[in-house]
Protein backbone atom coordinates (compact mmCIF):
# COMPACT_ATOMS: atom_id res chain seq x y z
CA UNK A 1 0.00 0.00 0.00
CA UNK A 2 1.35 3.10 -1.12
CA UNK A 3 1.37 6.30 0.59
CA UNK A 4 -1.08 7.83 -1.29
CA UNK A 5 -3.66 5.10 -1.16
CA UNK A 6 -3.11 6.06 2.58
CA UNK A 7 -3.80 9.55 2.01
CA UNK A 8 -6.83 8.48 -0.05
CA UNK A 9 -7.90 6.22 2.68
CA UNK A 10 -7.55 8.82 5.41
CA UNK A 11 -9.79 11.41 3.01
CA UNK A 12 -12.46 9.17 2.17
CA UNK A 13 -12.85 7.86 6.15
CA UNK A 14 -13.19 11.30 6.51
CA UNK A 15 -16.15 11.60 4.66
CA UNK A 16 -17.56 8.75 5.02
CA UNK A 17 -18.09 10.24 8.79
CA UNK A 18 -19.75 12.98 7.07
CA UNK A 19 -19.66 15.98 4.35
CA UNK A 20 -16.19 17.75 4.94
CA UNK A 21 -15.24 21.62 4.60
CA UNK A 22 -12.22 20.99 2.23
CA UNK A 23 -9.97 23.46 3.60
CA UNK A 24 -10.42 21.50 6.65
CA UNK A 25 -9.72 18.25 5.09
CA UNK A 26 -6.39 19.40 3.74
CA UNK A 27 -6.08 20.87 7.40
CA UNK A 28 -6.29 18.12 9.48
CA UNK A 29 -4.49 15.64 7.30
CA UNK A 30 -1.02 17.89 6.79
CA UNK A 31 -1.12 17.83 10.81
CA UNK A 32 -1.26 14.13 10.20
CA UNK A 33 1.18 13.64 7.92
CA UNK A 34 3.35 17.41 8.28
CA UNK A 35 5.93 15.78 5.94
CA UNK A 36 3.17 15.52 3.00
CA UNK A 37 2.35 19.47 1.52
CA UNK A 38 -0.66 20.36 1.34
CA UNK A 39 -1.09 20.60 -2.33
CA UNK A 40 -0.12 17.09 -2.86
CA UNK A 41 -3.32 16.49 -0.53
CA UNK A 42 -5.40 18.56 -2.70
CA UNK A 43 -4.59 17.12 -5.53
CA UNK A 44 -5.73 13.38 -4.18
CA UNK A 45 -8.56 15.05 -3.01
CA UNK A 46 -9.47 16.46 -6.89
CA UNK A 47 -8.25 13.29 -8.64
CA UNK A 48 -10.63 11.59 -6.22
CA UNK A 49 -13.76 14.07 -7.05
CA UNK A 50 -12.68 13.51 -11.13
CA UNK A 51 -13.08 10.16 -10.46
CA UNK A 52 -16.24 10.06 -8.83
CA UNK A 53 -15.58 8.88 -5.54
CA UNK A 54 -16.79 12.50 -4.11
CA UNK A 55 -18.75 15.10 -4.65
CA UNK A 56 -18.07 19.13 -4.39
CA UNK A 57 -20.77 21.41 -3.52
CA UNK A 58 -20.98 25.00 -2.09
CA UNK A 59 -22.19 25.57 1.42
CA UNK A 60 -23.96 28.05 2.86
CA UNK A 61 -22.47 31.47 3.39
CA UNK A 62 -23.14 34.12 5.97
CA UNK A 63 -21.57 36.94 4.42
CA UNK A 64 -18.15 35.61 3.74
CA UNK A 65 -16.43 33.59 0.81
CA UNK A 66 -18.73 30.28 -0.36
CA UNK A 67 -17.30 27.26 1.30
CA UNK A 68 -16.55 24.02 -0.75
CA UNK A 69 -18.26 21.18 0.98
CA UNK A 70 -17.16 17.36 -0.22
CA UNK A 71 -19.06 14.18 0.18
CA UNK A 72 -18.78 10.71 -0.62
CA UNK A 73 -20.89 9.22 -3.67
CA UNK A 74 -21.73 5.37 -3.74
CA UNK A 75 -18.43 4.64 -5.65
CA UNK A 76 -16.30 6.79 -2.76
CA UNK A 77 -17.82 4.45 -0.19
CA UNK A 78 -16.76 1.11 -2.47
CA UNK A 79 -13.29 3.10 -2.72
CA UNK A 80 -13.04 3.47 0.85
CA UNK A 81 -14.25 -0.45 1.51
CA UNK A 82 -11.64 -1.52 -0.92
CA UNK A 83 -8.73 0.75 0.43
CA UNK A 84 -9.69 -0.15 3.92
CA UNK A 85 -9.31 -3.94 3.37
CA UNK A 86 -6.13 -3.46 1.78
CA UNK A 87 -5.15 -1.83 4.88
CA UNK A 88 -6.50 -4.27 7.13
CA UNK A 89 -4.30 -7.34 4.89
CA UNK A 90 -1.12 -4.82 4.89
CA UNK A 91 -1.47 -4.62 8.90
CA UNK A 92 -2.29 -7.70 9.78
CA UNK A 93 1.19 -9.48 6.98
CA UNK A 94 3.19 -6.77 8.85
CA UNK A 95 1.81 -7.83 12.59
CA UNK A 96 2.60 -11.38 11.01
CA UNK A 97 6.45 -10.56 10.60
CA UNK A 98 6.50 -8.52 14.04
CA UNK A 99 6.12 -5.06 12.55
CA UNK A 100 3.73 -3.51 14.94
CA UNK B 1 6.00 37.92 -1.42
CA UNK B 2 2.86 36.01 -0.96
CA UNK B 3 1.52 38.18 -3.74
CA UNK B 4 4.46 37.10 -5.80
CA UNK B 5 3.63 33.47 -4.96
CA UNK B 6 -0.20 33.85 -6.21
CA UNK B 7 0.65 35.31 -9.38
CA UNK B 8 3.39 32.59 -10.14
CA UNK B 9 0.44 30.33 -8.79
CA UNK B 10 -1.76 31.70 -11.37
CA UNK B 11 0.64 31.92 -14.35
CA UNK B 12 1.39 28.10 -13.38
CA UNK B 13 -2.05 26.88 -12.89
CA UNK B 14 -3.46 28.78 -16.45
CA UNK B 15 -0.12 26.61 -18.00
CA UNK B 16 -0.89 23.46 -16.61
CA UNK B 17 -4.95 23.10 -16.79
CA UNK B 18 -7.66 23.94 -18.91
CA UNK B 19 -9.32 27.61 -18.23
CA UNK B 20 -12.47 26.30 -16.33
CA UNK B 21 -10.02 23.95 -14.57
CA UNK B 22 -7.60 26.97 -13.46
CA UNK B 23 -10.39 29.15 -12.20
CA UNK B 24 -11.27 26.78 -10.15
CA UNK B 25 -8.28 25.26 -8.66
CA UNK B 26 -6.91 28.89 -8.26
CA UNK B 27 -10.67 29.88 -5.73
CA UNK B 28 -9.53 27.05 -4.14
CA UNK B 29 -6.19 28.03 -3.46
CA UNK B 30 -7.48 31.61 -2.44
CA UNK B 31 -9.17 30.09 0.55
CA UNK B 32 -5.89 27.74 1.00
CA UNK B 33 -3.39 30.80 1.52
CA UNK B 34 -5.39 33.25 2.96
CA UNK B 35 -3.40 33.60 6.20
CA UNK B 36 -0.27 32.59 5.56
CA UNK B 37 3.21 33.99 5.24
CA UNK B 38 5.27 33.49 1.98
CA UNK B 39 7.56 30.98 4.08
CA UNK B 40 4.49 29.36 5.36
CA UNK B 41 3.15 29.05 1.86
CA UNK B 42 6.26 27.13 -0.02
CA UNK B 43 6.74 25.17 3.37
CA UNK B 44 3.38 24.01 3.32
CA UNK B 45 2.48 24.11 -0.66
CA UNK B 46 5.89 23.73 -2.37
CA UNK B 47 6.81 25.84 -5.29
CA UNK B 48 3.80 26.67 -7.36
CA UNK B 49 4.93 25.33 -10.15
CA UNK B 50 5.29 22.16 -8.42
CA UNK B 51 1.50 22.21 -7.07
CA UNK B 52 -0.10 22.88 -10.28
CA UNK B 53 2.00 20.24 -11.92
CA UNK B 54 0.75 17.19 -9.68
CA UNK B 55 -3.31 18.64 -10.93
CA UNK B 56 -2.31 18.48 -14.71
CA UNK B 57 -3.67 15.60 -16.33
CA UNK B 58 -0.84 14.00 -18.09
CA UNK B 59 -3.14 13.33 -21.57
CA UNK B 60 -4.70 16.89 -21.33
CA UNK B 61 -1.34 18.76 -20.69
CA UNK B 62 0.89 16.56 -23.58
CA UNK B 63 -1.94 17.23 -25.92
CA UNK B 64 -1.39 20.90 -25.08
CA UNK B 65 2.25 20.42 -25.32
CA UNK B 66 1.99 19.14 -28.79
CA UNK B 67 -0.19 21.94 -30.03
CA UNK B 68 2.19 24.83 -28.31
CA UNK B 69 4.82 22.73 -30.08
CA UNK B 70 3.15 23.05 -34.06
CA UNK B 71 2.69 26.76 -32.97
CA UNK B 72 5.98 27.64 -32.02
CA UNK B 73 7.44 25.99 -34.63
CA UNK B 74 4.83 27.29 -37.31
CA UNK B 75 6.18 31.05 -35.86
CA UNK B 76 10.07 30.49 -35.32
CA UNK B 77 10.69 28.12 -38.44
CA UNK B 78 9.93 31.02 -40.90
CA UNK B 79 11.53 33.97 -38.48
CA UNK B 80 14.53 31.74 -38.18
CA UNK B 81 14.90 31.17 -41.85
CA UNK B 82 15.55 34.57 -42.61
CA UNK B 83 18.56 34.46 -39.73
CA UNK B 84 19.31 31.15 -41.20
CA UNK B 85 22.85 32.30 -42.20
CA UNK B 86 23.79 32.78 -38.25
CA UNK B 87 22.17 29.38 -37.90
CA UNK B 88 23.35 27.18 -41.04
CA UNK B 89 24.82 24.54 -38.90
CA UNK B 90 20.91 23.85 -37.50
CA UNK B 91 19.07 24.21 -40.98
CA UNK B 92 22.00 22.27 -42.62
CA UNK B 93 21.14 19.34 -40.67
CA UNK B 94 17.36 19.38 -41.32
CA UNK B 95 15.37 21.80 -42.67
CA UNK B 96 17.74 23.60 -45.18
CA UNK B 97 14.94 22.07 -48.10
CA UNK B 98 12.26 22.83 -46.27
CA UNK B 99 13.39 26.54 -46.16
CA UNK B 100 15.03 26.48 -49.13
CA UNK B 101 11.36 26.20 -50.61
CA UNK B 102 8.93 28.70 -49.75
CA UNK B 103 6.11 26.87 -50.74
CA UNK B 104 6.64 24.58 -47.53
CA UNK B 105 7.15 27.99 -45.34
CA UNK B 106 4.02 29.76 -46.41
CA UNK B 107 2.08 26.16 -46.02
CA UNK B 108 2.95 27.10 -41.92
CA UNK B 109 0.83 30.45 -42.34
CA UNK B 110 -2.74 28.59 -42.54
CA UNK B 111 -1.47 25.42 -40.38
CA UNK B 112 -0.58 28.10 -37.11
CA UNK B 113 -3.64 30.23 -37.86
CA UNK B 114 -6.22 27.90 -38.47
CA UNK B 115 -4.71 25.67 -35.05
CA UNK B 116 -4.66 28.84 -32.99
CA UNK B 117 -8.01 29.90 -33.90
CA UNK B 118 -9.72 26.45 -33.66
CA UNK B 119 -7.61 25.50 -30.10
CA UNK B 120 -8.20 28.78 -28.37
CA UNK B 121 -11.86 28.96 -29.16
CA UNK B 122 -12.01 25.91 -27.71
CA UNK B 123 -9.27 26.12 -24.69
CA UNK B 124 -9.05 29.63 -24.00
CA UNK B 125 -10.55 32.09 -22.00
CA UNK B 126 -11.98 35.60 -22.73
CA UNK B 127 -11.53 38.49 -20.13
CA UNK B 128 -14.28 41.31 -20.72
CA UNK B 129 -11.92 43.89 -21.63
CA UNK B 130 -9.08 43.44 -24.25
CA UNK B 131 -5.85 43.06 -22.69
CA UNK B 132 -4.19 46.57 -22.60
CA UNK B 133 -1.28 45.43 -24.66
CA UNK B 134 -2.53 43.75 -27.47
CA UNK B 135 -3.32 46.84 -29.59
CA UNK B 136 0.00 47.90 -29.28
CA UNK B 137 2.00 45.01 -30.55
CA UNK B 138 -0.72 44.65 -33.22
CA UNK B 139 0.10 47.94 -34.04
CA UNK B 140 4.32 47.54 -33.93
CA UNK B 141 3.56 43.97 -36.53
CA UNK B 142 1.63 46.11 -38.86
CA UNK B 143 4.17 48.62 -39.27
CA UNK B 144 6.60 45.85 -39.89
CA UNK B 145 4.51 44.11 -42.19
CA UNK B 146 3.88 47.04 -44.03
CA UNK B 147 7.58 47.93 -43.98
CA UNK B 148 7.76 44.31 -45.85
CA UNK B 149 5.04 45.16 -47.97
CA UNK B 150 6.87 48.31 -49.22
CA UNK B 151 10.09 46.48 -49.86
CA UNK B 152 7.68 44.16 -51.61
CA UNK B 153 6.64 46.90 -53.89
CA UNK B 154 9.63 48.08 -54.97
CA UNK B 155 10.96 44.85 -56.43
CA UNK B 156 7.39 44.10 -57.83
CA UNK B 157 6.94 47.74 -59.35
CA UNK B 158 10.81 47.69 -60.35
CA UNK B 159 11.44 50.82 -58.47
CA UNK B 160 15.25 50.06 -58.65
CA UNK B 161 15.96 53.79 -58.11
CA UNK B 162 14.05 53.84 -54.95
CA UNK B 163 15.73 50.43 -53.86
CA UNK B 164 19.19 51.91 -54.91
CA UNK B 165 18.98 55.26 -53.01
CA UNK B 166 17.46 53.79 -49.48
CA UNK B 167 19.98 50.72 -49.41
CA UNK B 168 23.48 52.22 -51.90
CA UNK B 169 25.69 49.85 -52.51
CA UNK B 170 27.58 50.48 -49.06
CA UNK B 171 24.98 50.09 -47.32
CA UNK B 172 22.99 47.17 -48.83
CA UNK B 173 23.41 45.06 -45.63
CA UNK B 174 20.99 47.70 -44.08
CA UNK B 175 18.75 46.13 -45.95
CA UNK B 176 19.50 41.89 -45.03
CA UNK B 177 19.70 43.40 -42.07
CA UNK B 178 15.75 45.19 -41.73
CA UNK B 179 14.50 41.69 -42.85
CA UNK B 180 15.69 39.94 -40.23
CA UNK B 181 15.36 42.20 -37.25
CA UNK B 182 11.74 42.29 -38.87
CA UNK B 183 11.64 38.25 -38.84
CA UNK B 184 13.11 38.14 -35.55
CA UNK B 185 10.51 40.54 -34.16
CA UNK B 186 7.59 39.06 -35.41
CA UNK B 187 9.09 35.44 -34.24
CA UNK B 188 9.23 36.75 -30.85
CA UNK B 189 5.91 39.35 -30.60
CA UNK B 190 4.52 36.45 -32.12
CA UNK B 191 5.92 33.76 -29.31
CA UNK B 192 4.46 35.81 -26.63
CA UNK B 193 0.84 36.71 -28.38
CA UNK B 194 1.22 32.45 -27.92
CA UNK B 195 2.13 32.26 -24.42
CA UNK B 196 -0.47 35.16 -23.58
CA UNK B 197 -3.15 33.54 -25.02
CA UNK B 198 -2.55 30.01 -22.63
CA UNK B 199 -1.95 32.22 -19.43
CA UNK B 200 -4.62 35.23 -19.87
CA UNK B 201 -6.69 36.39 -22.66
CA UNK B 202 -7.23 34.20 -25.83
CA UNK B 203 -7.32 37.06 -28.20
CA UNK B 204 -3.83 37.09 -26.74
CA UNK B 205 -4.12 34.78 -30.63
CA UNK B 206 -4.17 38.19 -32.59
CA UNK B 207 -0.82 38.67 -31.60
CA UNK B 208 0.37 35.34 -32.42
CA UNK B 209 -1.75 35.05 -36.09
CA UNK B 210 -0.04 38.72 -36.66
CA UNK B 211 3.78 37.55 -36.02
CA UNK B 212 3.24 34.37 -37.71
CA UNK B 213 2.06 36.18 -40.72
CA UNK B 214 5.09 39.17 -40.49
CA UNK B 215 7.88 36.36 -39.97
CA UNK B 216 6.20 34.30 -43.12
CA UNK B 217 5.66 37.41 -45.06
CA UNK B 218 9.69 38.47 -44.40
CA UNK B 219 10.97 34.59 -45.08
CA UNK B 220 9.02 35.25 -48.84
CA UNK B 221 11.08 38.42 -49.00
CA UNK B 222 13.64 37.06 -48.30
CA UNK B 223 13.86 34.24 -50.60
CA UNK B 224 12.90 36.37 -53.41
CA UNK B 225 15.96 38.92 -53.42
CA UNK B 226 18.01 35.55 -52.39
CA UNK B 227 16.79 32.81 -54.52
CA UNK B 228 17.04 34.59 -57.70
CA UNK B 229 14.31 32.36 -59.31
CA UNK B 230 12.44 34.94 -60.99
CA UNK B 231 12.71 36.15 -64.38
CA UNK B 232 12.25 39.54 -65.67
CA UNK B 233 9.35 38.86 -68.53
CA UNK B 234 6.66 40.95 -68.54
CA UNK B 235 4.23 39.73 -65.99
CA UNK B 236 7.15 37.88 -64.45
CA UNK B 237 5.95 38.98 -61.42
CA UNK B 238 2.38 38.35 -61.57
CA UNK B 239 2.39 34.47 -59.58
CA UNK B 240 4.96 36.26 -56.55
CA UNK B 241 2.17 39.18 -56.05
CA UNK B 242 -1.17 36.94 -55.97
CA UNK B 243 1.12 34.63 -53.40
CA UNK B 244 2.29 37.88 -51.04
CA UNK B 245 -1.39 39.23 -51.30
CA UNK B 246 -2.25 35.89 -50.17
CA UNK B 247 -0.06 36.25 -46.95
CA UNK B 248 -1.61 39.61 -46.31
CA UNK B 249 -5.09 38.43 -46.77
CA UNK B 250 -4.90 35.15 -44.77
CA UNK B 251 -3.07 37.02 -41.79
CA UNK B 252 -5.36 39.56 -41.48
CA UNK B 253 -8.14 37.67 -41.84
CA UNK B 254 -6.96 35.40 -39.18
CA UNK B 255 -5.83 38.11 -37.07
CA UNK B 256 -9.45 39.73 -37.17
CA UNK B 257 -11.50 36.66 -36.49
CA UNK B 258 -8.97 36.60 -33.66
CA UNK B 259 -9.94 39.12 -31.73
CA UNK B 260 -13.27 38.18 -31.67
Amino acid sequence: MLKRDLLELCLLHLMSGGDQYGYELLRQLHGVFPDTQESAIYAILRQLCREGATERYQGETSGGPARKYYRLTEAGQARHAALLEIWRKTRDALAALGIT
Amino acid sequence: MKRNYLSRLSRAARWYLPPAEAAEVLEDYREIVEGRSGEELRRDLGTPRAAMRQLAQPKAYRRWLAVFLVLSACVLLPAAGVVRSELSWLFGLFLNDLMQTPRYAEMLLPLGTVLALVWFRRNGRKEETLPKWVVPLLILLLLGIAWVSFLAWTLFAERWNLLNALFPEERVWLHRLTLGLNALAAGTVGMIGLVKARLADRRWRAVYVLGLTGAVACLFMWKMYTGMFWEFQPGWQTPYVIRYMVIILVGLLGTGVSLC
